[in-house]
């Protein structure tokens, strides 16, 4: 069985992003990157899918520059088993990094395409669904939890939707997004990083894979949350009721 | 008989053990020989599969540590009772010893030489027979107040399991028949008492022969015989059983003394990175990942539980003893392919606090948290650490502190406090470690300030390394992430070494130990002090000076990372004092403290089960009914203040800078 797991370089979690002068773009000088926190899971998920197994193979995909290597050799310090890096720069928007997927999914020809269920830095969420649709595979978003058919032919999933839980079974191949309740990611360890550096890595430029076709959406700015006065710690109810009368609240 | 008996002050040895008992005894003796030198060979054999250790130890040193320690019994003595009651069957037993080895050396040495008596004679004789006399009633004292320990009984320790007690009967009952023996004898031999007066020397033997007088003297030899022979049997299964129970550390313990690795709990052993890349492993999962002197440290065990009885994860009802883990690792096969498991589960793992308590308590000096951090290593290799303690080294890793904040607000704090930078400042007289708490935490931010407060006051001329300081490495090495220390260590000792200053001050315990102690071994050699030593210096030279007020009461919760691990007890007291607390001493504290339950990266981890360490650490404090809880540590002021606000209490938690800030003199302004 292969697998395959997208997955996208975004700022550490905790980092504070400011916007860089002018408004336009984001100031990520001395900001840390990580795995997407859902692609983790994904990964996650992958492993603990082949450890089930006993055999199989997880192929980490991601569409980025040359800075996104660090990202695969973490997937891979987890425990994946290599990885493909589609060359391509920061303009691209959710369509074309969709068509760039698809066309390495098309090579790879996994059973299963796991992803995370968005990305923590623009949030949109776009891509698994542009992927399993230009594939014309069934797909199964915000999972939290995966469970393989015994012969191996189809995933039973349940997927947090709004007002509950619902179950779902896809015949493979499919692709199913993460949820953060899918799992919790192991720790990259440190045999698993010395044996990630020697893991193979592919590079492809976007244009050897497909034609990703124009650039349909493009940011153009950004302005920031106005900051929030800060909040008042009061000594009583009645303090408060008095606050609450001055600023005319109640 | 022969006539000479009488003549020559001596007495006949095996005297009444007919030619079938004497073979039966070199028959035992050498069966019983055979089965204690294959149990030793066993153990040595699975040594010998565990990884080469480093260096040795001279000849000299070990000596005399032995001497300080198994002779003089120095670490045992530390638990009142329990150190007398082994002091006295050890010393009881080692002349014993002795005098058996004097007997069989006049025996075989008599009938090599042709002579009828060697040594053993006059006064000689009388000397070696009262010496055994006084020292054979110290065993049998020792004995009976070891089982009295026991059936008193007590929480951890001692244990009383089955073995416990029928190893002290063993040894009672080989000690009483021995007295017995000599008393039948010396009613009965060589003509009776009046023959050999001389035995009143003996006089144990003596006494009991007084109360046999008029027994027939053939029923005397009977019984004699029957004693001995009871005595003998239970002699020789003894020596059988040596290697097979607790009873090894008769081997093992003086062996481990001389040998042990000379090293500060808090000094953890280093990994080399070049090795882990070229065999893929990292910690220890088997037997034989550890290293030969670790392996033979743990078969020193005594399983005298003072390790558990002192360990604040043990007394608080958590999965780990570390007395548990020593026994398991030396039982288990050196075949096993993991030690990992039920008994040695993560939870064991993860519930030690790295506080070193039961490594200072060890009387055999074994390194119980050595061994658990190379097994927590194990963990890490696996990816097994999950949750929030995972959460904290990733933070570590990605943005130089453990609670994830942004590097660049490190130095939010100083914000128009006026402290210099390096880059301002670029030789100060000490260069200030804020440390990650001190620099994000609020509560501890308050205690950075209230030293800036102190070294502005003294003149000190000091700088900061602002936003360039990050984490020193120490949560992810006591996690067992040897990788990111190393890279954190790295990056701090590169910033260090770039930077000129006198000497490093610290706030925090764990950033002093990691660069006193672990970061020359990675080339960084500083000279660091603790703020609480700071501070009495700088009274003591008269630099710093505090407006007399009345003394308030107050206790000192020691840091685990100062007091015991870098023997730093009295400064902190000396400095509190002279900021006007009078200091009442809890019951656990200095080398002897309880600690407050944060270390070992349990600052991250959930607390589920059991008793809350700094719960039952806030009570111990209460008993001396502080009006204020001093602290030298962040993670203490984190853990005492939470343990205060769960009950509620009016009793401040405060550091020492802050107390010796608030007596600072008004500014003349």
């Amino acid at each position: 069985m292969k697998l395959l797991v997208t997955l996208k370089r975004t700022p550490q979690r905790d980092a504070r992003i400011r916007i860089a002068e002018g408004g336009d773009s984001l100031d990520l000088d001395n900001i840390q990157f990580e795995v997407n926190p859902f692609d983790e899971l994904a990964v996650e998920e992958a492993l603990r899918i082949r450890e089930t197994l006993g055999e199989a193979e997880v192929v980490v995909v991601t569409v980025g520059g040359e800075e996104s290597q660090q990202q695969l050799v973490s997937a891979m310090a987890m425990g994946a088993d290599r990885a493909v890096r589609i060359d391509g720069g920061g303009t691209l928007d959710s369509l074309q990094i969709a068509r760039a997927l698809a066309a390495v999914a098309a090579r790879e020809e996994p059973d299963l395409v796991l992803s995370g269920k968005l990305a923590v830095d623009d949030e949109c969420g776009q891509v698994p669904a542009m992927l399993a649709g230009l594939l014309g595979w069934p797909q199964a978003n915000q999972a939290s939890s995966i469970e393989l058919s015994a012969d191996g032919a189809s995933v039973t999933v349940v997927c947090e939707v709004d007002a509950g839980l619902e179950t779902l079974r896809l015949d493979l191949p499919a692709l199913v997004t993460a949820d953060l309740r899918l799992n919790e990611p192991r720790y990259a360890s440190l045999p698993g990083i010395m044996k990630a550096k020697k893991k193979p890595v592919e590079v492809l430029a976007i244009e050897e894979l497909c034609d990703p076709g124009a650039t349909r959406s493009r940011v153009t700015g950004f302005r920031a949350l106005q900051e929030k006065p800060p909040g008042a710690i009061l000594g009583s109810v009645d303090e408060l009721a008095e606050v609450l009368v001055e600023k005319k609240l109640i | 008989m022969s006539p000479l008996i009488a003549a020559v002050v001596t007495r006949e040895i095996l005297w009444n053990v007919p030619s079938w008992a004497r073979a039966l005894m070199y028959l035992l003796f050498l069966a019983a020989l055979a089965v204690c030198v294959l149990g030793i060979v066993r153990k040595v054999r699975a040594w010998r599969k565990g990884r080469e250790s480093g260096v040795s130890v001279s000849a000299a040193k070990a000596l005399g540590r032995l001497w300080r320690d198994a002779i003089l019994q120095a670490r045992i003595w530390r638990s009142g009772a329990a150190g007398l009651s082994h002091a006295l069957v050890f010393w009881g037993f080692v002349v014993l010893f002795i005098g058996t080895c004097i007997v069989a050396l006049e025996d075989y040495g008599g009938w090599l030489l042709g002579r009828e008596h060697l040594f053993f004679t006059g006064n000689f004789y009388l000397g070696v027979s009262f010496a055994l006399e006084v020292f054979g009633i110290f065993f049998l004292v020792g004995l009976v107040l070891a089982l009295a320990r026991r059936k008193a009984g007590g929480g951890f320790r001692p244990l009383n399991r089955r073995i416990d007690i029928a190893l002290l009967w063993l040894f009672l009952v080989i000690g009483l028949s021995g007295f017995v023996t000599e008393g039948l004898r010396i009613a009965a031999a060589g003509g009776g008492m009046e023959e050999h007066p001389y035995e009143r020397w003996s006089f144990v033997g003596w006494g009991l022969a007084v109360c046999l007088r008029g027994v027939e003297p053939a029923l005397l030899e009977l019984c004699h015989l029957a004693v001995w022979l009871l005595h003998m049997v239970l002699s020789m299964s003894f020596i059988a059983l040596i290697p097979y129970c607790k009873l090894r550390h008769i081997f093992f313990a003086p062996l481990n003394i001389a040998l042990r690795e000379d090293r500060k709990a808090g000094r953890y052993e280093g990994v080399s990175l070049e090795e882990v890349e070229e065999t893929g492993r990292y910690g220890v999962a088997t037997k034989a990942d550890f290293t030969r002197r670790q392996l033979l440290s743990f078969d020193a065990c005594t399983e005298c539980a003072r390790c558990q009885t002192v360990c604040p994860a043990t007394t608080t009802g958590k999965p780990l003893s570390p007395m548990k883990v020593v026994l398991d690792i030396a039982g288990a096969e050196a075949s096993a392919d993991s030690l990992h498991g039920e008994e040695i589960s993560p939870d064991v793992l993860w519930a030690c606090t790295s506080c070193g308590a039961c490594v200072e308590e060890c009387p055999v000096y074994i390194d119980q948290l050595g061994a658990i951090v190379d097994l927590r290593r194990h963990l890490v290799a696996e990816g097994e650490i999950r949750g929030s303690a995972q959460g904290a080294l990733r933070s570590v890793g990605a943005a130089g502190n453990p609670w994830g904040m942004p590097r660049e607000e490190r130095a939010s704090w100083s914000e128009g406090l006026d402290v210099p930078t390096i880059e301002e400042e670029p030789s100060p007289e000490v260069l200030f470690w804020i440390g990650c708490a001190g620099s994000y935490d609020r509560r501890s931010r308050k205690v950075t300030e209230a030293m800036v407060r102190i070294l502005k006051a003294a003149g000190v001329r000091f700088a900061i390394l602002g936003k360039s300081e990050c984490c020193t490495g120490d949560p992810a090495r006591r996690m067992g992430d040897e990788f990111t220390y190393t890279e954190l260590a790295g990056t701090n000792i590169e910033t260090l070494s770039a930077a000129s200053f006198e000497r490093i001050l610290t706030t925090c315990p764990h950033c002093f130990n990691a660069i006193a102690n672990e970061y020359p071994d990675l080339g960084g050699d500083y000279e660091v002090v603790h703020h609480s030593e700071f501070i009495e210096e700088l009274i003591s030279t008269g630099r710093l000076e505090l407006d007399e007020v009345a003394p308030i009461r107050g206790t000192l919760h020691d840091p685990c990372y100062l007091a015991r691990q870098n023997d730093v007890v009295e400064a902190p007291r000396s400095a509190l004092r002279s900021a006007g607390l009078e200091v009442v001493e809890p019951e656990q504290s200095g080398k002897e403290g309880f600690c407050c339950g944060a270390g070992g990266g349990r600052m991250w981890m959930e607390e589920d089960t059991g008793e809350r360490i700094n719960s039952e650490r806030w009570r111990q404090l209460q008993e001396t009914e502080p009006e204020t809880v001093a602290v030298g540590c962040p993670f203490c002021m984190t853990m005492m203040t939470d343990a205060r606000d769960s009950v509620d209490s009016p009793v401040e938690v405060k550091d020492i800078a802050e107390l010796v800030a608030e007596r600072l003199p008004a500014s003349p302004s």
